[in-house]
């Protein structure tokens, strides 16, 4: 996947006073930038319905405001997209995690004290002969190009009576995502038995073409819990054998579904805290900790790829938040919770059985044992 | 002129655990599977190093006999000729 990257980027810090700390070199992970704009362009149909992006360049989009070279994001341009298709602008907050990184440079010479906020700009320079070669994410080498899947199916069949799940969360920039009631129900029932121990899974289903846009929206029809999973009070380990045993599980179903996730539980990580500690504990809250990230980045990096976490912070019920990518990062998103009456619906290959937490390979959660 | 080392080697496909990542792939008949997957990461576009620079552990399954391989095989005794290979990482979840 060869992405071309002409410019070398940078941050200019300064402080809270306007005075000039110093330039920060960034190296921020473009790849997780390209499978997103990839797919907005497949949700436009300015490019083929591939999994991943093909070659392109990456162009900086130039402050109105500062004028040249600061930038307000940058925007990815496919070889093969459609000359008509401008492509979404990734806003320059897909620099932030680089800025922190190269940050701590500052930390360490004694510009900036630990903890210290600090403001940035994000400038362009051209590169140099003497620079890496130009690349982005991981690779610059070839890879086949695996077409995605893609049904044709009305949306407005699932947006009938469908409801939406974490309405604060909702981002116009999202592709649609719906999910079958019963797999939450089924989560909810794990994570509910595994009491201080973290669960998960893999979450599948099938991804859509709309009949009357070119939209492409996401169904998520079953759960298979990762029962070999490392699983431990605060952290819960994907295993190979794990992803062997969900893998297997997948295919015993047989329904043509594909992997557009996975689930995890958090535990009541404040059970034994005092209430005075638990109300300004960040642990107290649902989170999608720096480890979860990872493992988005690392296992699902496709753009349609998303996370639920299910978390335990002392209410009646579990908290249900959904993950997505965005502009080249993990963010919140919404998701819609189907009708049960279209939860099934004709245009479907073959009927789909969402259970599936009893397979071939499925042992108890391990504090069962 | 360019010098070029011939290999012998067989062909197979290579995946990642999602299998929207596939690459058909030369695998060098007297390397190690730790070796041979080494080499094929970068071929697959997966990550290698978390964030603190700590390498990702991947291990290949052949999906004809249904198990892992370990590192110290030797893909020649092992691989066969357009096997499929799925790279399953090793990963935590916090």
């Amino acid at each position: 996947m060869i992405l071309v990257n002409h410019h070398r980027y940078l941050a200019e810090a300064s402080d809270s006073e306007g005075r000039r700390l110093g330039d920060l070199m960034l190296n921020p992970d473009f790849a997780p930038a390209a499978e997103w704009a990839h797919l907005q362009a497949v949700r436009n149909d300015a490019v083929a319905a591939s999994a991943h992006y093909g070659p392109g360049t990456i162009e900086p989009v130039i402050d109105e405001v500062l004028g040249p070279p600061f930038v307000c994001g940058i925007r990815i341009r496919f070889d093969a997209q459609d000359p008509a298709y401008q492509g979404a602008i990734i806003h320059w907050r897909f620099f932030q995690p680089s800025v922190e990184e190269s940050a701590a440079r500052l930390v360490r010479n004694g510009a900036l004290r630990a903890g210290e906020t600090f403001r940035h700009r994000v400038y362009i320079l051209p590169q140099t002969e003497n620079d890496p070669v130009p690349t982005a994410g991981t690779d610059v080498e070839s890879e086949e190009t695996v077409p995605l899947k893609l049904k044709r199916a009305a949306i407005v069949r699932r947006l009938d009576g469908a409801g939406r799940l974490c309405p604060a969360a909702w981002n116009d920039l999202d592709f649609p995502l719906f999910v079958k009631p019963e797999v939450l129900a089924e989560a909810t029932a794990l994570a509910q038995s595994a009491g201080e121990w973290e669960i998960g899974g893999i979450l599948v289903g099938y991804l859509h073409r709309d009949t009357d846009s070119p939209e492409v929206y996401a169904e998520i029809t079953a759960q298979i819990p990762a029962a070999l999973a490392d699983a431990g009070h605060t952290y819960l380990g994907f295993t190979p054998q794990a992803w062997a045993a969900v893998s297997d599980a997948l295919a015993l179903r047989d329904l043509q579904e594909i992997i557009l996730g996975w689930w995890h539980y958090h535990p009541f990580f404040c059970r034994h805290c005092d209430l005075a500690r638990r109300h300004h504990c960040l642990l107290s809250r649902p989170f999608f900790s720096r480890d979860d990230q990872e493992l988005h980045r690392v296992v699902f990096d496709t753009a349609f790829s998303v996370a639920l976490l299910l978390s335990d912070i002392g209410e009646a019920s579990l908290c249900c938040d959904w993950f997505g990518w965005r502009c080249g990062a993990v963010e919140t998103r919404g998701c819609y919770l189907l009708n049960e009456y279209h939860s099934n619906p004709d245009d479907h290959p073959t009927e789909s059985h969402s259970t599936a937490t009893h397979t071939a390979n499925a042992r108890e959660h391990p504090h069962e044992q | 002129m360019g010098e070029v080392l011939a290999i012998d080697g067989l062909y197979v496909r290579a995946t990642d655990l999602t299998g929207q990542r596939s690459q058909r792939v030369l695998a060098p008949r007297d390397a190690t599977i730790g070796e041979w997957v080494e080499g094929i990461l970068g071929r697959l576009s997966l990550k290698r190093k978390d964030a603190d620079g700590n390498p990702y552990a991947y291990r290949p399954r052949l999906e004809r006999e249904g198990r892992h391989l370990n590192a110290s095989e030797i893909v020649g005794e092992v691989l066969q000729e357009d096997d499929h290979v799925v790279l399953h990482p090793n990963v935590m979840a916090g």
